[in-house]
C-alpha cells in the first residue's frame, strides 16, 4: 500500500511516498508495518521541468507563423494542429479534434500530388518540401509551402508538417512572370523592328555606294582624258589642280568600294565550316605582290590550327591585317609579320599576328576598330579607315572577337579568336 | 551414546546460532545502509526501528531515546484516497 504526503523537516516540506508493507496473513496477526519512504523531490522536481518544457514547446509552436501538424502515417490522420490553423486556414482547434485529415483540406487538382508526397516521406522519412493549394473555411483558395518529416516517436512512426502561406509571394512570382513576358514581347518586337531598321538602312547604304561609283568613275575618267588632251597646254597649278581632281576621286572610289565590302561583310548570308587557315593564309600571300618580300617578309609559324569561319571573310581578315602590317612599317625598317595560333582550351583558337611596325598607343587601340578611324592620318600612310572595321565585322559575324596589343615605336599584335572546328 | 548426541545437537545449535546471528548481523547492515528510507512503525505509528537514510531524510543524526512518530512529521492529510498509514494505522486494520 502507498500514499503520497509531504514530511515538514525543520519547517521545510519534502514531498515523499510511503510504500508499506505489512507481516502476517490475518489482520489480527498484524503487530508491525515495515515502510519504505521514498524522497520524491528530484521526481517532482522533474516532472515539473517537464512540463514546463511543454509549455514552453506548446508556446513556441503557437507563435510559429504556420501550421504545425502531425499525422498518422498509416491513415494520415491528424493527431496535432497548432492553433496557426485558424488564422491560415479558417478551421479553429475543435474542428481538427474530430479526426480530420490534413490531404481532404488539399486543392482538389494537387491532391494526389501531396498524397504521393506523403506516402512517400512515410516510405523514405526522407525531409521534403512541396507547394500545393489548400482550400479555407471560406472556400478560398491559399498557396501553400510544406516541410515534411518523418520520425520514430515512443516506437511509432509519425508524419510532422510545417505549413506557411505563400499567397502573396505566389501572387507576386505569377504578376512578375507576367511582367517578364510582356517585356519579353515587346523586346522580340523591338528587335524584329531594329532589325528591319538595319536592314533598310544597309540596303540604302548598299545601293547608296553601288550608285555612287558610276558617275564618280565616269568622273575620274573624263578628268583624266581632259588632263591628258589639255596636259600641254596647262600651267603648273592647273596641272596641279587636275592632279588633286583625280586623286580626289580615286581615294573617293577606294572609300565606297570599302563601304561596300563592309556592307558585304555585314549582308552575306553566313555558312561557318571549318577552315583551312595554313592553306588560305598561302592562298593570301600569293595572290597579293604587296604582301611578298620585299614588301613584306611574313614568317608563318606551322602548324597552324584549324578554325571554324568562313574562308572568304578569313581571307578578308588576313589580307587586311597582312596589308596594315605592310603600311604602318617604322622608318629605314623592313616590315616584317609572325603569324602563329593559339589553343585557348575552351573550343577557341587565337590567330596571332605580330608585326614589327610603329604601334598603336593604348587610348586609340579601341577606336581603330570602328568606321573611319584613323590614328595616322596624312600622305605618309594613306587610308580609308575601313580595313580593322571590315576585320573587326567580319570577325564578329564568324562569332569570334579581335583585339591588339601594342604600345607606341614597339609594333602590334593583333589577333583573332574564332571558335575551333568542333565547337 | 546419549551425552554424545546431546554435545553434537549443542553443537549444531551453535552453529545454526552462529549463522543466524550472522544473518542478522547482514540484513541489520543492508537495512542501514539501504540508499532508501526505511521504518518498521508499530500500530500507533511508533517508529521501531529506522536506517541511517530515514534518519538522514528527517535531519537527525541518531534514532531519539523519546518514541519518534512518523504522523509527528506530516502536517496535512495525504492525498485523497490513499490509505492513511501515518497517523492512524490501526483504525485503518480495524484493531
Amino acid at each position: 500500500v502507498t500514499c503520497e504526503v509531504p514530511l515538514v523537516v525543520k519547517g521545510k516540506e519534502i514531498p515523499v511516498q510511503l510504500i508499506s508493507m505489512v507481516k502476517g496473513k490475518n489482520r489480527a496477526d498484524l503487530r508491525v508495518l515495515q515502510t519504505v519512504v521514498l524522497d520524491m523531490t528530484e521526481q517532482l522536481q522533474a516532472q515539473e521541468a517537464r512540463a514546463k518544457t511543454q509549455s514552453d514547446f506548446k508556446a513556441l509552436v503557437d507563435t510559429i507563423q504556420g501550421v504545425v501538424w502531425e499525422a498518422d502515417p498509416a491513415t494520415l490522420e491528424l493527431t496535432y494542429v497548432s492553433p496557426q490553423a485558424d488564422r491560415v486556414l479558417g478551421y479553429g482547434q475543435a474542428y481538427w479534434d474530430r479526426g480530420m485529415t490534413w490531404e481532404s483540406h488539399v486543392f482538389r487538382d494537387d491532391r494526389e500530388r501531396v498524397a504521393l508526397a506523403m506516402r512517400k516521406l512515410s516510405n523514405d522519412r526522407v525531409e521534403t518540401a512541396i507547394e500545393y493549394r489548400m482550400v479555407r473555411a471560406d472556400r478560398s483558395v491559399i498557396w501553400v509551402n510544406n516541410r515534411m518529416s518523418a520520425a520514430v516517436l515512443g516506437n511509432r512512426l509519425r508524419l510532422f508538417g510545417v505549413v506557411i502561406d505563400i499567397t502573396d509571394r505566389k501572387r507576386a512570382e505569377e504578376e512578375l512572370r507576367m511582367a517578364s513576358d510582356q517585356l519579353e514581347k515587346r523586346v522580340d518586337q523591338r528587335t524584329s523592328e531594329l532589325r528591319e531598321t538595319i536592314s533598310d538602312l544597309e540596303a540604302f547604304s548598299y545601293s547608296l555606294s553601288h550608285d555612287l561609283r558610276a558617275p564618280l568613275r565616269s568622273m575620274q575618267g573624263y578628268a583624266q582624258l581632259l588632263f591628258n588632251s589639255l596636259n600641254s597646254t596647262l600651267d603648273a597649278t592647273a596641272r596641279m589642280y587636275f592632279q588633286r581632281l583625280i586623286s580626289s576621286t580615286e581615294r573617293l572610289d577606294c572609300l565606297v568600294k570599302d563601304v561596300l565590302k563592309f556592307t558585304q561583310v555585314s549582308r552575306e548570308h553566313l555558312e561557318l565550316r571549318p577552315v583551312d587557315l595554313e592553306r588560305v593564309l598561302a592562298e593570301v600571300i600569293n595572290n597579293y605582290p604587296v604582301l611578298l618580300p620585299p614588301s613584306i617578309q611574313v614568317d608563318v609559324k606551322k602548324p597552324l590550327l584549324p578554325v571554324r569561319g568562313h574562308e572568304a571573310l578569313l581571307t578578308q581578315c588576313i589580307s587586311n591585317l597582312l596589308s596594315n602590317a605592310a603600311k604602318f612599317h617604322r622608318a629605314g625598317e623592313s616590315p616584317a609579320v609572325k603569324i602563329s595560333t593559339q589553343d585557348l582550351k575552351s573550343n577557341k583558337v587565337r590567330v596571332w599576328f605580330e608585326d614589327n611596325g610603329i604601334g598603336i598607343a593604348p587610348q586609340d587601340q579601341r577606336r581603330i576598330f570602328s568606321m573611319f578611324e584613323r590614328v595616322y592620318g596624312g600622305r605618309q600612310y594613306e587610308g580609308t579607315g575601313m580595313g580593322l572595321a571590315i576585320v573587326a565585322k567580319a570577325v564578329q559575324r564568324m562569332e569570334g572577337h579581335v583585339g591588339v596589343e601594342s604600345a607606341i615605336g614597339q609594333g602590334s599584335k593583333f589577333w583573332l579568336e574564332l571558335p575551333a572546328p568542333g565547337a | 551414546m546419549e551425552l554424545s548426541q546431546l554435545r553434537d545437537e549443542l553443537d549444531d545449535s551453535r552453529r545454526e546460532s552462529a549463522t543466524l546471528q550472522s544473518l542478522r548481523q547482514h540484513y541489520a547492515e543492508l537495512f542501514d545502509t539501504a540508499p532508501v528510507a526505511c521504518v518498521t512503525m508499530d500500530l500507533l505509528g511508533r517508529v521501531l526501528e529506522c536506517n541511517s537514510a530515514f534518519l538522514e531524510l528527517v535531519g537527525l543524526n541518531a534514532k531519539p531515546a523519546a518514541d519518534l512518530f512518523l504522523h509527528g512529521y506530516c502536517v496535512q492529510e495525504p492525498k485523497a484516497g490513499s490509505w492513511n498509514i501515518c497517523s492512524e494505522p490501526r483504525e485503518l486494520f480495524g484493531q
